[in-house]
């Protein structure tokens, strides 16, 4: 979840005047950022979430007094998109990251390693 | 009245007892200088340190360490130093999020394997503090978290800069042609002067902002600068503060409630905190059993209003929040949203810890009757796929299964659009 959220804005649209535009994000962004930001959709475009399946072109409708944000497309056109998509895969064949891609939880669940949380107890060392 | 005798003290199964093993640990610890009257019965307290010569945000806590030791050795404990990863923020590839819950690992497994009866935990810097308190809330030892305080403001030609906002502002500026590299150059040079995290209210702010309202900072710790003295003497009264801690038996468990957790959200808002904290707070209460939701945080952006007027929503830094009084003022300005019962660090009430709290400066903390903005500053969107059953396709081990879910997101919603001199519009540098 890289620091992908605040988007720069394009160079054309500086150069217009531009100094703000909504930006949708399955990352995250610097808290000292500002603008306009969606972020930590969930779950991720990684795991085929929503965000993967948007295509260059879609309208996207942001209606921030309803809570709501629709991509506006049609539920048969999604599920020929879902079929489509495909996983990434082997990205970290060892260490590590392999450790995080088993099991990272996604940002509404807070992002934990699934086996660090809650709180059964784990016994003491013996000391020998 | 204590809860703890020498021989119930966790370390006193690693120094005491007259084994073959012990001996071991005695005989070593004497290698290093130490006597047995340095340690014996007393309770040894583990300084988590996440000092780093690549973490800028923590280059003064190695001083910060010693500072923390006076006061655990003047409080008849045993201090001992233990480094651990940093998070630092800007050199940390590809995300310091990556590396989160390896330091939170980090910080449960070296309590946990040393001898260690309560912890001071240094950091500071965006993922450190959520990680360094999932790890000692995890492990249940009593812990005081010493933030590593922000920078100073930054200066550029007589300006004040903030961290974060001002470098994308004058990015786009530069991009747009309209500053030149010579002032690129003084700007990278003035917007960073001193130790600290960044000094806006961003994530570092906001998450040492989230550790003090849940009661694990002495009151006001969070909003002290990293170079100011009043740092170093809030660092050694943490010091002497855990031993006391490690006496009573107080522990993150007998801290953290559901109310504590609400408490924190409150603050997150009020202050109009970064998004990251949704995340991080989820986290740390999945490790102390408690549950926070996504709702619960649009519920209450909804009602609590922002009286923080910091950068990058609103005009100043953390100095002059410092200076208009810090965290205790914001929260006792915000007390009837509060519950002020929950217990802190200090042993006291966070009520009893904010009460007298005065506001010095009434533009930088805002009373009720004059918010900076009604609400707060996140919204919690569901969109289209919201109820859905999907089934994901992949192979990917990851823990999310077949099941239903909701497309949620936090946003940062820009509540001002004022004309900035330039006439462009510009959602949050109101001085600008």
């Amino acid at each position: 979840m890289p620091e992908w959220g605040n988007l720069p804005i394009p160079q054309k649209l500086l150069k217009a005047g531009v100094r703000d535009m909504v930006r949708i994000s399955d990352a995250r962004m610097s808290g000292t950022n500002y603008g306009t930001c969606v972020l930590h959709v969930s779950p991720e475009s990684f795991v085929g979430g929503p965000l993967a399946l948007l295509n260059e072109g879609d309208i996207v409708a942001l209606d921030v007094e309803q809570r709501r944000l629709d991509m506006c497309v049609s539920e048969e056109e999604l599920s020929r998109r879902r079929q489509a998509w495909r996983p990434r895969q082997d990205i970290y064949p060892r260490g590590y990251g392999k450790l995080f891609l088993a099991h990272i939880k996604q940002a509404e669940e807070g992002c934990d390693f699934d086996f660090l949380e809650g709180i059964a107890a784990i016994p003491e060392p013996e000391i020998h | 009245m204590p809860k703890k005798t020498t021989k119930t003290l966790r370390s006193y199964r690693w120094y005491g007892p007259d084994t073959l093993r012990t001996f071991s640990h005695r005989s070593r610890a004497a290698s290093m200088g130490c006597i047995q009257a340095d340690y014996a019965g007393k309770p040894v307290i583990a300084i988590i340190n996440t000092w780093s010569d690549l973490n800028p945000c923590h280059s003064q806590l190695r001083e910060c360490a010693e500072d923390v030791k006076r006061g655990v050795w003047q409080a008849g404990g045993f201090p001992v130093e233990m480094p651990a990863m940093t998070l630092g923020e800007t050199f940390q590839k590809p995300s310091t999020m990556m590396y989160r819950n390896l330091l939170a690992m980090e910080t449960e497994e070296l309590l946990r394997s040393y001898p260690a009866d309560g912890c001071v935990l240094l950091g500071g810097c965006d993922k450190t503090t959520p990680a360094l308190l999932m790890g000692a809330i995890s492990m249940n030892l009593p812990a005081i978290y010493v933030p590593a305080g922000p920078m100073l403001r930054g200066n550029w030609r007589g300006q004040t800069l903030g961290s974060g906002a001002d470098v994308m502002k004058y990015w786009a500026e530069r991009r747009a042609g309209s500053i030149g590299q010579q002032a690129w150059l003084e700007i990278e040079e003035g917007i960073a002067r001193s130790a600290g995290t960044c000094m806006t209210m961003g994530t570092a702010s906001t998450m040492t902002s989230v550790a003090e309202t849940l009661g694990f900072s002495l009151p006001g710790a969070s909003s002290i600068p990293a170079v100011d003295s009043n740092h170093a003497k809030m660092a050694n009264r943490s010091g002497r503060r855990i031993v006391e801690m490690v006496w009573e038996d107080l522990k993150p468990r007998d801290i953290l409630t559901a109310a504590s957790f609400q408490n924190a959200m409150v603050a997150v808002l009020a202050l109009s905190g970064s998004t990251n904290a949704v995340i991080h707070m989820i986290a740390l209460a999945g490790r102390a059993g408690i549950r926070v939701t996504l709702d619960q945080f649009d519920e209450l952006s909804r009602r609590t209003p922002v009286l923080a007027n910091l950068r990058p929503s609103g005009k100043y830094l953390m100095e002059d929040f410092y200076y208009a009084g810090g965290l205790p003022a914001l929260l006792d300005a915000l007390s009837p949203h509060l519950e002020l019962a929950c217990a802190t660090a200090t042993g006291k009430s966070i009520g009893e810890n904010i009460a007298g709290s005065e506001i010095y400066n009434s533009d930088v903390i805002r009373s009720l009757d004059n918010p900076v903005f009604s609400s707060g500053g996140l919204a919690i969107l569901r969109g289209n796929l919201a109820t859905t059953r999907w089934t994901r396709e992949s192979t990917i081990p990851l823990s999310m299964s077949t099941r239903t879910r909701y497309w949620c997101c936090a946003m940062r919603v820009p509540k001002a659009l004022p004309a900035c001199r330039n006439g462009a519009t510009c959602p949050s540098l109101r001085n600008c």
